[in-house]
């Protein structure tokens, strides 16, 4: 049983979570977004449904989710482990601020908060499933087995999840010495040995290299290791692939609810007491949410002090303070930017393995490079963006509009820039032909990057927003953001379009010459790319701290 | 209110107006001592400025009456229940107000406090909830939803949640953070009042002026450690070189800044 306050809190929130949605429909713009939202996921959803009706491809698919979800699921149980270790605490124990506020100190048992945990994560899981299902049910053979399956294998996660957590939560009570420690270690390590000797990852390496990626799964699940370990994820697989509902989908189904009911009583049976780890880990989530709603990057280092900082920059009429500071802010908070790296780094590393481009796919290459740059500016957002709550003191100081906007515009002007200088400069190793067109780029490049950058900018001082998490069925929330992307894709394509028709012309007109196409494209994007800046400068001016500031 | 009026008879029929008992409380995070060999106690009527410099383990002593957080050694009681052992009845009679109250954002006032009514089995709780708001200036925005509250709103409505299930120990941390004049009144007289009815308080507060306007009872804290606990004016005859009016501040910085005269005396 569980107390008669937490079902009644459940459903306080899910009515308040409704009527939040309708509450945007008291308006014009709102009832506009709302359609926007509804009709975009509707183009995107739907094409998924008439596809899984007309093209049905359960009976070539299944082999290979058959052979390789199994690992994945394992993946997924190991990852879990490891973010255990390292970060300390997954989300599976993570309340929201009022919960911890109001539920920790208030008449309830642990069994009880736990309890209220798990339903109201299965209820999330719910929506999760349903949605999962819709992108996956083509490849499967009913959509009951395959909605109920995902659902299952959510929760399988979910239970794991909280299983590891729990078990770190007891280690730690009772087992943290230096020596226990050191022998938990060692186990760690024997248990590791036993699983890398019981599976022949030399053979399965073989066939990798041979380009044989289901004899591999098929070689793996022949060792013993391999059977033990993917003998549980099979279940959940064989439910979302089950032929026939009465024989096949009630068999695994009822396999697969045993699963969970054995882990859900090993959760209870460990009765941690996590309720100190839950607090922490809520706080943790919560500061990210804050920074979060603040507009910050995520921070890329868990030092809590910084040693080092760049060079003061000139006054600049105050533009060189202002830069200096959102620059020093974003080494500190350049995750995305490192991520970005990490990703070109792996795709030109398998590029020049592979044996590199072709002439053709450079200028694929710059299109692509160009259009993703949009969907990543929110990657960079040290500028106005993340400058929301301090927009009082940004206006206080003592230097003009014109000056913050360059200040407070450029740093991410130069991150990108740097970026994609980064990419079109190791793509010149890759290929042999076209190398003309990378050079074009990279002289584009950071007057792109101002025109995106300012006028994102731009639309943001006129229409602020939080970035903060939508809530399922926020179709209000989803459509103001396709919208804006939507203006802005269309804005920055046009302008680009046109730039670069210019550019050909004169290139056609002036002799074929390409130093014409380079100098006139660049000029008329750095024209652009200036033009915009006095702009945010009156947006800036315009904006009222105490009217516009979002909630 | 079968369950809290069990709790209370239960706690009344020990006899005993002790409230609130930290014994040998020790908070261990790894190799970090958070407090060390705590002991205090508060009887009904007390009010007790719980103060000391940031990281002095105000909080973590609060958290741990609460239930929050497991004490590494040491026992804490609440009315005779034993935090750890005992919690929902210990929980039933208390109340905790963060210093920085995380709401749920999408709830309005009253349902915040319908389920705190329905979490603690307050019956009849709407009389009592809008006499509640109505003292902390919040009627108007009953219906507004937790995010849409300013800093100050959202600590009144902490406080009245607090309140609703007439706890016999209420812990503050930080409680004026953010009330306007009027809400820091109605706090005072609320805090007076309840101890007055038999209720325990402790208020962590870095307000000295707080501390010294409303309690009868002091306990520093330094670096985990006690440095001082008694009344009020024991706390101004402890500091023998100090007229007898020393202001608490006086105190605090002869307690946390000599803080070697004070282990000694505080370990008699």
């Amino acid at each position: 049983m569980i107390h008669p306050s937490l079902p009644f809190l459940i459903k306080l929130q899910r009515k308040s979570q409704f009527r939040r949605a309708l509450r945007s429909l008291k308006t014009w713009r709102g009832r506009i977004y709302f359609l926007i939202g509804i009709a975009v996921f509707g183009l995107w959803l739907g094409p998924q449904i008439v596809l899984a009706f007309t093209m049905n491809s359960a009976k070539t698919s299944a082999p290979y989710i058959n052979a390789f979800m199994p690992f994945g699921l394992l993946f997924f149980c190991v990852i879990s482990l490891i973010n255990e270790l390292i970060e300390a605490g997954t989300k599976a124990i993570s309340f929201t601020g009022g919960e911890t506020e109001f539920l920790f100190p208030g008449p309830f048992s642990r069994q009880d908060l736990l309890k209220y945990k798990i339903i109201t994560s299965m209820t999330n899981l719910l929506f999760v499933a349903l949605f999962i299902s819709i992108f996956t049910m083509r490849f499967t053979y009913s959509y009951l087995a395959c909605y109920v399956g995902i659902f299952l294998t959510l929760l399988f996660t979910l239970f794991f999840s909280l299983i590891v957590a729990f078990i770190r939560v007891i280690l730690i009570e009772h087992a943290y010495t230096p020596s226990r420690k050191r022998v938990m270690s060692i186990a760690g390590i024997i248990l590791l040995i036993i699983l890398w000797k019981g599976a022949n990852w030399t053979y399965a390496w073989d066939l990798i290299a041979a380009g044989k990626p289901l004899a591999v799964a098929e070689a793996i699940r022949e060792t013993w290791a391999g059977t033990i370990l993917l003998a549980p994820f099979d279940v959940f697989v064989r439910v979302i692939l089950a032929k026939s509902l009465f024989t096949d989908f009630l068999m695994w189904g009822s396999a697969a609810v045993g699963i969970n009911l054995f882990f859900l009583f090993i959760i209870f049976r460990l009765d941690a007491n996590y309720l100190e780890t839950a607090m922490a880990i809520s706080e943790k989530t919560y500061a990210r949410q804050q920074r979060m709603r603040r507009g910050s990057a995520p921070i890329s280092t868990s030092k809590k002090t910084a040693t080092w900082s760049p060079p003061s920059l000139p006054w600049l009429n105050g533009a060189g303070p202002i830069l200096w500071r959102q620059l020093t802010g974003a080494m500190r908070c350049a995750r995305g930017m490192l991520v970005l790296v990490v990703f070109i780094c792996i795709a030109l590393g398998s590029t020049v393995f592979s044996g590199g481009l072709s002439g053709e796919t450079v200028l694929f290459v710059l299109i692509i490079t160009a259009i993703y740059s949009i969907f990543f500016t929110q990657l960079f957002p040290f500028d106005f963006r993340s400058d929301i709550d301090r927009m009082e003191w940004l206006k206080m100081l003592p230097i003009g509009s014109m000056p913050i906007v360059i200040g407070q515009v450029f740093t991410p002007v130069i991150m990108v820039s740097i970026l994609h200088f980064f990419l079109f400069g190791g793509l010149l190793f890759a290929v042999d032909e076209n190398q003309t067109l990378l050079y074009i780029g990279m002289a584009l490049a950071p007057s792109y990057n101002l025109l995106l950058f300012g006028f994102e900018n731009l639309i943001f001082l006129l229409f602020p927003i939080r970035v903060v998490k939508t809530t399922p069925g926020d179709f209000h929330g989803f459509g103001r953001i396709m919208v804006v992307f939507f203006l802005k894709f269309l804005v920055i394509g046009g302008i680009l379009g046109g730039i670069i028709g210019i550019g050909i012309g004169g290139y056609y007109f002036l002799g074929k010459h390409i130093a014409v196409f380079i100098t006139i494209s660049w000029t008329l994007l750095t024209c652009c790319g200036i033009a915009v800046l006095p702009f945010i400068a009156w947006a800036f001016e315009k904006f009222d701290p105490s009217v516009d500031t979002p909630a | 209110m079968d369950n809290h009026n069990t709790f209370e008879a239960k706690s009344k029929q020990s006899g005993n107006d002790l409230l609130i008992r930290v014994h040998n409380f020790h908070k261990q995070y790894r190799e970090t001592v958070a407090v060390e060999d705590l002991n205090f106690e508060a009887h009904a009527g007390n009010i007790l400025g719980l103060v000391g410099p940031n990281g002095a383990g105000k909080t973590t002593t609060l958290r741990a009456i609460c239930g929050i957080i497991p004490p590494t050694l040491g026992e804490l009681s609440v009315a005779g229940y034993d935090v750890q052992e005992d919690p929902i009845p210990a929980k039933q009679l208390l109340a905790y107000v963060p210093d920085d109250p995380k709401l749920f954002d999408t709830l309005t006032i009253w349902e915040h406090l319908k389920f705190i009514a329905s979490a603690y089995r307050v019956n009849d709780y709407e009389t009592k909830a809008g006499e509640l708001l109505s003292a902390f200036e919040l009627e108007e925005k009953r219906d507004t939803i937790a995010m849409e509250l300013s800093r100050g709103m959202k600590q009144k409505m902490a406080i009245c949640c607090a309140y609703l299930h007439e706890p016999r120990v209420i812990l503050f941390d930080e409680p004026l953070t953010g009330l306007d004049p009027r809400g820091i009144r109605t706090l005072k007289t609320s805090i007076v009042e309840r101890a007055e009815s038999g209720s325990a308080v402790i208020i962590s507060s870095h307000l000295l002026s707080l501390v010294e306007d409303l309690c009868s009872h002091l306990l520093i804290l330094h670096k985990g450690k006690r440095l001082f606990f008694g009344s009020v004016d024991d706390a101004r005859r402890e500091f023998d070189a100090m007229e007898g009016d020393a202001s608490l501040e006086e105190v605090f910085f002869r307690a946390t800044e000599g803080n070697n005269v004070m282990n000694n005396r505080s370990e008699q």
